[in-house]
């Protein structure tokens, strides 16, 4: 492979990691957990678990956060 | 050789705060540009977290990166999630910043640019960032539990149940005292009050978007929502301007005030994810772009301040509201200085989030600088606008009257020249019938930020946009506010009612949900109508209520991380928490007891009862009541004030009893006695 397609490619590869990350904290800014992070940390360390689905997942995320209201500030 | 660079770096940022400083308080007779306070305030905060926040750090507190936190040892990928710090720092600023540092600046210009960006920097270096972060602190070392649990713990069940009862009565003034402000931005102006009604729809959009269609697609949600914002805000000038719609919006005090505690009940029951979730995202990226927006936006215009230094009134005698410069303008500007609110967020769901200790000091102590800046931000809108105009907004219809022409006359009578013409042509600029008596920070804050938004883009034209533009920025995160507030009061009530009968504490129950609620929004929402109706204006008296609760607060969660320090054995350090919290108390009981019994009318609750009461007694109406009834409740809404804030005063009074009853047992005690989740001891095994 040429250096300079190899460098190309690498620059997507960083780009689309980037704007992934990017994504990911904007989101969790807003309080929105990451679902892939979750399906992750369930499978790698309770395996059993039963896993939600990602529309299950944010539904509950949003109940815990606003369920009891938020003490927002002045 | 980096080390000689640091050096002379943070010489040179000293240096250049010092002489900003200069320019802002000794200057003489020019005018001053709004830059300088930008500088000033910036190397200030940058000098106060690099040295002062570090020393907390290390040596106050002796954070521990070696301690696993929270987020670590409960990590579940939903609630606890270890994450970037500057990630948990974009989170909690957006969970701290509301409508409270845009308000009091304004409100506190009456008296000047320096008293208020004084009491800023000081109050927010020594006081407000000390207190997020050690309350913050405390959380995280305790699996992020809430103030209260806290309070509870450490000092005791009694003081506990008392912090939680002064949270509630606080957080229905906030809810009161926010409403208030979006009811006087929107009184008749057809224009605001259609783009806000147009958030309804967009946010149950967004709802049901994110919960059918694209589950946690956040930015996209947003974005469709800001955009069809955006269309609503040009779209109401047509509808405003039409006879038919226009005369359709264009509601009074009162029926907005009623629409508002209606609009809270029915939010309040909806399910989170219809309402309250999207429109809190659609606030949040807002609020966001247009505070940077606004940073950019004075970086490159630049502006004037015009107003003075500071004015006749700090004497107390000013129109916006009454009380001299002590304690006042402590109480005033809250939020920006030091907020007993924040310690409820920095013990909510941050302390979950936190991946390291030394985090703590960019989330906690960052985010309050951060929260300054923009309180500095609103000062400085206020201040660039001719002072004429100031007053002419922030005045109440009792002292200027509701026409333009007296209005000129009487402020120009207090040195501040001004002329009809300017008043109507500043109402015609903003795309608004009239200008006049629209207290409560929203407005000035709008028309300051119109001045130096369009200076930039788009001109005079471009005016009337941005001014409905950040009056919607606002509403938007107060009406978020009512509506999770409302949630909030009413889980709480739920908790004490249950204390009296068990069933009413039951969330699953229908009756028990519906009672609490419409307990809950009928408490603010008194408070909203007195305020509505009250011809003074209602902002004076209840921002000044709130002031003195949120103070309060802050004293209260001062004075427990001055229990902390002293039951973890750091006593050495103890004046970083003791010192602002008895400035806190100093202040607190001060306003207290003069909100309370001053002999003046203005001032004191009382008084304005007795003087209303003894005009009673012998059968004469006074101005503004208009019958019998109307002065028999004037009498009993200033007995009700006076009570809240005799009721705040007696709690943080209780609170100083038990944080040094548990000082003197913890000081008599040669070991740490402090509840934390993990001791040393056992930190090895965990």
């Amino acid at each position: 492979m040429r250096a300079d397609v190899r460098d190309d490619k690498r620059l997507v590869a960083l780009f689309t990691t980037r704007s992934r990350w990017l994504r990911q904290a904007c989101r969790q800014m807003f309080g929105v957990p990451d679902y892939d992070r979750y399906r992750r940390h369930l499978m790698a360390h309770h395996p059993q678990a039963p896993v939600l689905s990602e529309r299950e997942f944010h539904a509950m995320a949003i109940e815990r956060r606003y369920g009891s209201g938020r003490s927002r500030c002045c | 050789m980096s080390k000689l660079l640091a050096a002379l770096w943070w010489i040179g940022v000293s240096l250049l705060g010092a002489s900003s400083l200069g320019v802002i308080a000794f200057g003489r007779g020019e005018v001053v540009n709004s830059l300088w306070i930008l500088a000033a305030a910036l190397s200030v905060y940058a000098i106060a977290y690099r040295f002062y926040g570090k020393w907390i750090a290390h040596r106050a507190l002796g954070l521990d990166d070696g301690r696993p936190t929270p987020a670590c040892r409960h990590d579940d990928g939903l609630d606890f999630v270890p994450t970037h710090k500057w990630v948990v720092y974009g989170h909690h600023f957006a969970a701290i910043a509301g409508a409270g540092p845009l308000v009091g600046p304004v409100l506190a210009a009456q008296m000047g640019f320096l008293p208020g960006t004084l009491w800023i920097l000081v109050g927010v270096v020594l006081a407000g960032a000390v207190q997020d972060f050690i309350v913050l602190f405390a959380s995280v070392r305790r699996d992020g539990k809430s103030l209260g649990d806290m309070i509870k713990t450490e000092l005791g069940p009694v003081a506990g149940a008392v912090a939680l009862l002064g949270i509630l009565a606080i957080m229905i003034i906030i809810l009161a005292v926010l409403a208030l402000v979006v009811v006087k931005a929107l009184t008749v102006s057809a224009w605001g009050v259609f783009t806000i009604a147009a958030t309804i729809p967009i946010a149950l959009l967004m709802g049901v978007y994110m919960h059918v269609l694209r589950p946690g697609k956040v930015l996209e949600a947003s974005v469709m929502g800001f955009v069809l914002l955006l269309l609503a805000l040009v779209f109401g000038q047509s509808v405003a301007a039409d006879p038919t719609w226009g005369a359709f919006f264009s509601l009074s005090g009162p029926s907005l005030a009623w629409a508002l505690i209606i609009y809270g009940a029915v939010a309040a029951s909806l399910p989170v994810w219809l309402m309250l979730a999207p429109r809190d995202y659609l606030s949040t990226f807002m609020k966001l772009g247009t505070l940077l927006a606004l940073a950019i936006g004075i970086c490159v215009a630049a502006p004037m301040l015009q107003m003075p230094r500071t004015t006749l009134f700090i004497d107390g005698s000013g129109p916006v509201f009454s009380g001299k410069l002590f304690p006042f303008l402590f109480i005033t500007i809250a939020c920006g200085a030091v907020s007993g609110f924040h310690a409820l967020i920095s013990s909510g769901t941050t302390p979950k989030l936190i991946e390291r200790e030394s985090h703590i000091r960019l989330v906690a102590f960052g985010g309050m600088l951060t929260e300054s800046f923009v309180a500095m931000m609103a000062l400085i809108a206020a201040c660039i606008l001719d002072p004429g105009i100031y007053f002419a907004m922030n005045s109440p219809v009792a002292v200027i009257g509701a026409t333009a022409e007296h209005a000129a006359q009487v402020i120009s009578g207090w040195g501040f020249l001004i002329t009809p013409e300017l008043i109507s042509q500043t109402a015609t600029d903003i795309g608004e019938s009239t200008i006049l008596s629209r207290a409560g920070g929203a407005p000035t804050l709008a028309v300051g930020m119109a001045h130096i938004l369009s200076s930039i883009t788009g001109g005079k034209m471009m005016m009337a946009i941005w001014y409905h533009f950040a009056i919607l920025f606002e509403a938007l995160f107060i009406l978020t506010a009512v509506d999770a507030g409302t949630r909030a009061a009413r889980f709480m009530i739920q908790d004490l009612l249950a204390q009296l009968y068990a069933p009413l504490g039951n969330t699953r129950s229908l009756t028990a949900n519906l009672l609490a609620t419409v307990l809950a929004v009928s408490a603010w929402g008194y408070f909203l109508y007195q305020g509505v109706v009250d011809p003074l204006g209602g902002i004076n008296t209840l921002w000044q209520l709130f002031g003195v609760g949120n103070q309060m607060l802050a004293g209260i969660a001062l004075l427990f991380c001055t229990t902390l320090l002293i039951k973890m054995k750091r006593q050495r350090y103890v004046w970083v928490t003791l010192v602002p919290a008895i400035c806190l108390l100093v202040i607190t009981l001060t306003a207290g007891i003069q909100k309370i019994f001053s002999s003046n009318t203005k001032i004191g609750f009382l008084a304005l009862a007795r003087h209303f009461n003894a005009a009673a007694d012998v059968g004469v109406i006074l101005a503004p009541a208009k019958s019998m009834v109307d002065m028999q409740r004037i009498i009993f809404n200033n007995y009700l004030d006076a009570s809240v804030c005799g009721l705040f005063m007696i709690l943080v009074l209780i609170m100083a009893f038990f944080t040094i009853k548990s000082c003197l047992l913890a000081l008599k005690n040669q070991e740490p006695t402090v509840c934390e989740t993990l001791s040393d001891s056992i930190r090895g095994v965990a």
